[in-house]
């Protein structure tokens, strides 16, 4: 167990004032103010070949790579991986598979925030995380051939586009 | 007369044609393990439907964008069509609510207990990522409150910070949140002080 040490316990009449030591620490600062490089999920299962395409390169992927907006992943035959993204939405791709990650923003003091998606071929299980629970509908799949809203949590599509390849 | 009929019929020969080889997409909304069944709502073209109940499907096609084909689906369909990406999705997060004694940084013994069997599933896991959730009671302002309960989540971080280690938790994987008094877990009138919604939330991811 950690050493909990009660040397360093906040007393509670110093909780007034941590106000002014919050402001000076910048703590206050909105967490909205996240930079647009932080990363926004990490891969945590995956099999077969996978690929990141990041700004018009593409990489192998590996269990605990951050992924980004912007991303695409993309899977081989016999191939899958699984996402957990910062809002704990959980998102996996079976195979010969490929998705956009358009846009993710979210605010983890106050849950609101947007993501959108698009599936542009193979198979997607999704278990929607606070961005949903927080605002319905604020998760957005897109397929060719529709655009769906998420009120949430589980459920899988198909993009049956340009199969076999 | 005939010459029109034939023409439709010759249409609607076309119509199924191309529906036929026409691509097609395919949502189902699944059971959770819970019992609950989620929605998702639908745009293709025009039109728009919600699926609201275990296994409800469509089928938004490109070559029938004024349709929404209901597609009659089960589990051991879904299975078939989806069930690598089912297996690939991550174990879903868990959460456990620590609490302390005299708002100090010393756990109660409860809560000790609680984090040792949340640190044993980190051993279970690749990729570990821990987020620590500060809460308050509802005394102050929404900004203090969102103030304190980041800094209340980052001294426990702190305090946890070589138990992590010592579970092979990367310090870059530890993140501090504070949600203020959103999510009381003892529902009182504001500006109420309450020992039981100080607390910190430790979820393993």
């Amino acid at each position: 167990m950690p050493s909990l040490a009660p040397e360093a316990a906040v007393p509670r009449g110093a909780r007034r004032a941590l106000w002014p030591a919050l402001v000076a620490a910048g703590l206050l600062a909105s967490p909205l103010a996240v930079r647009a490089d932080a990363p926004i999920g990490q891969i945590k299962t995956e099999t077969g070949t996978v690929t990141i395409e990041r700004g018009g390169a593409a990489k192998p992927a590996a269990v605990g790579d951050h992924v980004f907006a912007s991303d695409t992943l993309v899977t081989a035959a016999h191939s899958s991986v699984g996402v957990t993204f910062s809002d704990n939405s959980l998102v996996a791709l079976g195979p010969f598979s490929r998705l956009s990650l358009d846009q993710f923003r979210f605010d983890t003091t106050t849950h609101a925030g947007a993501f959108d998606v698009s599936l542009h071929r193979g198979t997607l299980a999704v278990k929607s995380g606070q961005i949903v629970r927080q605002t319905p509908e604020a998760m957005r799949v897109r397929t060719p051939a529709a655009l769906l809203g998420v009120r949430g949590t589980e459920f899988v599509v198909l993009a049956d586009g340009d199969k076999g390849r | 007369m005939n010459a029109v009929r034939a023409s439709l019929a010759a249409g609607a020969v076309a119509v199924l044609l191309a529906s036929c080889a026409e691509r097609r997409d395919l949502v189902v909304v699944l059971p959770e393990s819970d019992g609950h069944v989620g929605a998702v709502v639908v745009h293709a073209g025009e039109k728009s439907a919600v699926l609201n109940h275990a296994y409800a499907a469509a089928a938004p096609g490109a070559g029938a964008p004024h349709a929404l084909k209901p597609a009659a689906m089960n589990g051991d369909r879904v299975k078939a069509i989806f069930g690598d990406a089912l297996a690939a999705l991550p174990a879903p997060p868990i959460s456990q609510t620590l609490f302390f004694d005299n708002d100090s940084l010393t756990l109660t013994p409860q809560s000790a207990a609680a984090l040792r069997a949340l640190l044993a599933t980190i051993r279970t896991r690749k990729a570990v990522e821990i987020v620590l959730t500060g809460h308050t009671d509802t005394m102050g302002t929404d900004d203090y409150n969102d103030a304190l309960s980041r800094q209340r989540a980052a001294s426990i971080g702190e305090a946890l910070a070589p138990i992590l280690r010592e579970y092979g938790v990367a310090a870059d994987s530890v993140t501090a949140v504070g949600r203020g008094k959103r999510e009381l877990l003892v529902q009182t009138p504001d500006q109420t002080a309450e020992p039981r919604n100080r607390r910190v939330e430790i979820t393993v991811r």
